[in-house]
C-alpha cells in the first residue's frame, strides 16, 4: 500500500483533474456502486462487458468495452495471472504492459472509452487500469496512388504507431523527435508531429505546434482538416502542404529539415514547408541514374506547362492568331473547326467537362465497371462527338494531351490545381488571345511569388532566384553534388554528415 | 513609411528592379525615333544615351550614399530641410504617376494598332493595370522576385532578334557619321528618355541590403544590360531597313520579326508583343509602386497598398484623355521637359548641395 500511495503522488495529472472537475467522484469501496456509476455514464451501452474476479479473498469486477479491447490480452495478462496467484499485490500479479492506479471515477470513463480495462476490488477505493486496447490494422502495402518502379514498396497504414515505427526504423537517430497532440473538442484524435531536432528550424516547429494547438474543430475526419487549419493561404489554388502515403518520401523530407504530421486512423502524412517543385519530385528520380532521373523530371515540368497552358494557347491561336501557325496546318485545323458552330471556348469547356465527368466516374466505380467507362468515354464520346460536329478534332487532341499531362504530376493535390487553373486561362485566352494569356500567367506567377508557407517562399528557387537550388529541381544532379547544396527550409548544416549523425547543433 | 525587414532586397534583386523599370514601351519604336535625327549613327546615339544614364546613376548614388537614412524623405530632410524634402517627394510622386500615364498611353496606342483594333481602349488599359496593380501592392521584395523571374524573357527577346539577321545589309547605316556628331548628340538627347527608370534608385536605394559599392554596381549593371539590349535592337533595325524605309515604319522591331518565319511558328511579332507586354507591365508596376511609396512616406503610412489602388485608378483615367495623337504628343513633350528637371536638374542640384554639406562637416 505504501508504494501505491507513492505512485499516486507521482501522478499529478490525475490529481489535477480531480481538483478541477466540479463533479469529481472518487472510487468507492463498493464494487457495485462503481460499476453502476460507469454504466450510468455510458448510458448502459450494450457493448460494456463485466467479469467477476475472485482475488485476495475479495470479490472483484473487471469492466471493459468489448468493442475496443483485445479479449485474448485480457485473458492472458489479467485473468490468468490473477487466478493463478490468488493472493498478493495486484500490480505485481497483472502482466499487462501498462498499469495505472486511479482514484477518480470521471477519469475512468475516458479510460474505458479509450480501450482500457478497469479492475475494481471490493473494499479497496481504487481501480486498476490495464492497457488492453485492441489494434485492428491492415497489412503494410504500397499505396495505390503513389506507385513507383524501383525502391521500397511499403506504405503507411491507418495505425499511427506502425507508421511511426516505419519512420523510426528508417531513421535510427536520436535527433528524430515525435510530439503527440490530441486534437478535436468532441473526439480526441491522436496526432504526431515528427521532425529532426538538429535539422528543422526551431521557430518552424514552434509555429506548427502553435497552429496545431489552435485548431478549433470538433473532430478530425482526415488530414485535410488539419491541412486547411494550418496552411498559410486558404484562398490560394496551390496546395501548400504535401500529402504522401510513402514512408521513404516522408523521411526524405524529414532529412531536409521539414516536418511531418501523422494522424491516427489515416495513412496520410502531411509534409511542410514545401515548394512547388517538391510536388514534382518522386522517389523514383533517385533510384534511376541521374541523367535519366533528370530527363523524367524535365518531362514532368513540361507536363505542368502543357496541362495548364495548352488549352488556352490553342483557343487563342484559333480565335485570334491563326496566322501564327504554318500555312499547311492552318488549312487542316480550319477545315476541322469550320464544321463546329460554337466558339472554341464553348467547345473546350464542353470537352473538359466531359473529361472530368469520365474521370470522376472512373474513380468511384469498381475496377470492372470502370473499363466500361473507358470504352464509353474513349470510343463513343471521343469519336462520335467529332462526327456529329460538336467538337473539332484538334480540340480532342488538345484536351486529351492536357488530361494526360495533368495526371503525370506525382501529387494528386497539385494535379487538381493544374486542372483548375486552366479554366481562367482559357477564358482569358478566349477574350484577349495571347495578350490575355500573358496577363493571366503574369497574375498566376505573381501569386506564386508572394505565396509563402511557414515563412518559406513557395516558388523557390525560381522566386527568389537561387542558382544553387536548381540542383534538385528541374534537373537532378548526381547525389554527391546534392550533399553540398543548401536548401531554403533549413539551417545551413542540413546536409552535412555531422548534423545527421547528431554530433552537433552548431 | 520605413522599409521593414520584409521589404529589404538584395543587390541582385535591385539590379533587376532597375533593369525592368527601364525596359519598357520604348524598345519597339526606339530605332525609328532616333533614326529621324541621327540616321545611320542611331546606335551610337543609343550608346551615348546609356552612357549619360550611367553618369546620372553615379550622381544619384553619390548624394544618396552621403545621406544615409531609412528612407528617401528622411534623407532629403537631412539634406535640404523638411519643407523642401516634402516638396521633392510630392514632385517625384507626381512625376512617376505621369510616367505611368505615358507608358500606358503608348502601350494602348501600339496594342490598338497591332492586336486589338476594335477593343475599347479602357479594356486595354485595364488588362495591363490589373496585372501591374496586383504586383505593385505587394512588398518590394515580392516585386523584385517577380522581376528577376520575368527577366528570363529577355533571352527569347534577344534570340528572336538574332534570327532577324537572315536578310540584312550591313551597309545600310553606313557611313555612321553621315549627319555628323551634332545629329548623333541630338539623337542621344532623345534616346536618353528611353532609358528613364533608373531614377527608381531614389526611392528604393535605402531598401537595398549591402554596401554602397554593391548597390552602385548593381544599378550600373542593370543600366549596362539595358544599354546593350537597346543598342543591339537598334542596330538590327538599322541594318534590316534601308535608310529611306525606316522613317516609314514606326515600330521597326516588329516588322523585323514579322519578316521571317521559324517554320514551326510564324508571326514571331505576336509572341514578341506578348513578351513586350510583360516588360510594359513591370515598368508600369514599378512607377505605380514608386509613386505610392512616395505618397506613403509623406503620409507616414505603414503600408503603401491603399495608395496603389488610388494612384492606379487616377493614372488609368488620366490615360484615357491622352489617346488622341495631338494630346499624346503634348504629354510626351511635357514629360520630356519635366524629366530634364527631375532626372537632370534636381539630382545635380542635390549633388552639389550634398558636396557643400559634406565639406562643412
Amino acid at each position: 500500500m505504501e508504494r501505491i500511495r507513492r505512485r499516486k503522488a507521482r501522478m499529478p495529472h490525475s490529481q489535477n483533474s480531480l481538483s478541477f472537475s466540479p463533479e469529481a467522484k472518487d472510487v468507492s469501496p463498493s464494487v457495485k456502486e462503481n460499476i453502476d456509476y460507469i454504466k450510468e455514464q455510458l448510458f448502459h451501452s450494450d457493448d460494456i462487458l463485466e467479469r467477476d474476479i475472485y482475488f485476495d479473498d475479495r470479490q472483484g469486477k473487471l469492466i471493459f468495452l468489448e468493442t475496443l479491447t483485445d479479449k485474448h490480452l485480457i485473458i492472458e495478462s489479467i485473468i490468468k495471472p490473477l487466478e493463478r496467484a490468488k493472493v498478493g499485490a495486484v500490480e505485481h500479479v497483472i502482466t499487462s504492459s501498462g498499469l495505472e492506479v486511479g482514484e477518480s471515477l470521471d477519469k475512468a470513463i475516458s479510460w474505458i472509452i479509450s480501450g482500457k480495462c478497469l479492475l475494481f476490488l471490493e473494499g479497496i477505493p481504487e481501480m486498476y487500469v490495464c492497457e488492453t486496447g485492441l489494434v485492428v490494422k491492415r497489412d503494410v502495402r504500397e499505396p495505390d496512388n503513389e506507385g513507383i518502379v524501383r525502391g521500397s514498396h511499403d506504405g503507411f497504414i491507418e495505425n499511427l504507431v506502425t507508421n511511426l515505427h516505419m519512420i523510426r526504423n528508417r531513421i535510427e537517430n536520436p535527433n528524430l523527435v515525435v510530439r503527440y497532440f490530441s486534437l478535436g473538442k468532441k473526439s480526441d484524435t491522436k496526432v504526431a508531429l515528427v521532425y529532426m531536432k538538429n535539422l528543422a528550424k526551431e521557430e518552424l516547429v514552434e509555429e506548427v505546434a502553435r497552429r496545431l494547438n489552435l485548431i478549433p474543430t470538433d473532430f478530425i475526419l482526415s488530414p485535410g482538416f488539419i491541412g486547411e487549419y494550418i496552411e498559410d493561404d486558404t484562398y490560394s489554388p496551390f496546395p501548400q502542404l504535401l500529402y504522401t502515403e510513402r514512408p521513404d518520401r516522408t523521411i526524405a523530407y524529414l532529412m531536409e529539415g521539414r516536418f511531418a504530421i501523422l494522424t491516427e486512423g489515416n495513412p496520410t502524412s502531411i509534409i511542410a514547408p514545401v515548394t512547388l517543385f517538391s510536388f514534382y519530385q518522386s522517389p523514383d528520380d533517385y533510384h534511376s541514374r541521374w541523367m535519366f532521373g533528370s530527363l523524367i523530371r524535365t518531362i514532368r515540368f513540361a507536363s505542368f506547362l502543357i496541362a495548364f497552358i495548352l488549352p488556352g494557347l490553342y483557343i487563342s491561336v484559333v480565335t485570334f492568331h491563326p496566322e501564327v501557325l504554318p500555312i499547311e496546318l492552318i488549312y487542316s485545323v480550319k477545315s476541322s473547326i469550320e464544321r463546329v458552330p460554337y466558339p472554341s471556348l464553348i467547345e473546350a469547356f464542353f470537352m473538359e467537362l466531359t473529361l472530368e465527368l469520365i474521370r470522376e466516374a472512373g474513380i468511384r466505380l469498381p475496377t470492372r465497371v470502370s473499363q466500361t467507362i473507358g470504352i464509353v468515354g474513349g470510343l463513343v464520346i471521343g469519336d462520335s462527338v467529332v462526327q456529329t460536329g460538336l467538337v473539332s478534332l484538334p480540340m480532342i487532341i488538345v484536351v486529351a494531351l492536357t488530361a494526360i499531362s495533368a495526371f503525370v504530376v506525382p501529387s494528386h493535390e497539385l494535379s487538381s490545381t493544374v486542372r483548375l487553373l486552366r479554366f481562367p486561362l482559357m477564358i482569358a485566352a478566349a477574350m484577349f488571345g495571347f495578350i490575355g494569356m500573358t496577363a493571366g500567367l503574369f497574375l498566376i506567377f505573381t501569386h506564386l511569388g508572394k505565396l509563402e508557407t511557414f515563412g518559406n517562399p513557395y516558388f523557390s528557387p525560381m522566386m527568389p532566384f537561387k542558382l544553387k537550388g536548381f540542383k534538385d529541381t528541374f534537373i537532378r544532379f548526381p547525389l554527391w553534388h546534392l550533399n553540398k547544396s543548401t536548401k531554403d527550409s533549413t539551417p545551413d548544416q542540413r546536409n552535412s554528415e555531422k548534423a545527421i549523425l547528431g554530433e552537433g547543433r552548431k | 513609411m520605413n522599409y521593414s525587414v520584409k521589404d529589404k532586397i538584395t543587390p541582385n534583386q535591385f539590379l533587376f528592379f532597375i533593369l525592368q523599370t527601364q525596359l519598357g514601351v520604348g524598345i519597339l519604336s526606339l530605332a525609328h525615333q532616333i533614326h529621324k535625327d541621327a540616321k545611320g549613327g542611331a546606335w551610337i546615339s543609343v550608346l551615348i544615351g546609356g552612357l549619360i544614364s550611367q553618369v546620372m546613376i553615379v550622381i544619384f548614388w553619390a548624394f544618396l550614399k552621403k545621406n544615409q537614412a531609412s528612407n528617401f524623405l528622411q534623407a532629403m530632410e537631412k539634406l535640404v530641410g523638411k519643407m523642401t524634402a516634402k516638396g521633392l517627394v510630392i514632385g517625384y510622386s507626381c512625376f512617376y504617376a505621369l510616367v505611368t500615364v505615358l507608358e500606358l498611353s503608348e502601350y494602348v496606342r501600339i496594342m490598338t494598332k497591332w492586336v486589338f483594333p476594335e477593343t475599347p481602349v479602357w479594356v486595354n488599359i485595364l488588362i495591363v493595370a490589373t496585372a501591374a496593380v496586383y504586383l505593385a501592392k505587394e512588398s518590394l521584395r515580392v516585386i523584385s522576385r517577380m522581376y528577376v523571374f520575368v527577366s528570363f524573357l529577355i533571352f527569347p527577346l534577344v534570340i528572336f532578334t538574332i534570327f532577324g539577321f537572315k536578310n540584312v545589309h550591313f551597309t545600310y547605316p553606313m557611313p555612321f557619321l553621315e549627319e555628323g556628331w551634332l545629329a548623333i548628340f541630338k539623337g542621344a538627347n532623345l534616346s536618353f528618355f528611353y532609358f528613364l527608370g533608373y531614377e527608381a534608385m531614389l526611392l528604393t536605394y535605402f531598401a537595398v541590403e549591402g554596401s554602397d559599392k554593391g548597390k552602385l554596381k548593381a544599378a550600373s549593371l542593370g543600366n549596362l544590360l539595358v544599354t546593350i539590349v537597346y543598342t543591339f535592337t537598334t542596330y538590327v533595325c538599322l541594318i534590316s531597313f534601308a535608310p529611306n524605309e525606316l522613317p516609314l515604319v514606326p515600330e521597326p522591331m516588329l516588322y523585323v520579326l514579322k519578316s521571317y518565319s521559324l517554320h514551326v511558328v510564324e508571326r514571331i511579332d505576336l509572341i514578341f508583343l506578348s513578351i513586350w507586354m510583360v516588360s510594359v507591365t513591370t515598368s508600369v508596376c514599378s512607377f505605380i509602386y514608386l509613386s505610392s511609396i512616395g505618397v506613403a512616406q509623406l503620409c507616414k503610412a505603414k503600408d503603401h497598398r491603399k495608395f496603389v489602388y488610388w494612384i492606379a485608378a487616377v493614372c488609368c483615367i488620366g490615360t484615357t484623355f491622352t489617346l488622341t495623337p495631338h494630346r499624346g504628343e503634348m504629354l510626351d513633350d511635357f514629360i520630356k521637359i519635366i524629366s530634364y528637371g527631375f532626372v537632370f536638374g534636381i539630382p545635380i542640384l542635390l549633388f552639389i548641395i550634398s558636396l557643400f554639406r559634406g565639406r562643412k562637416r
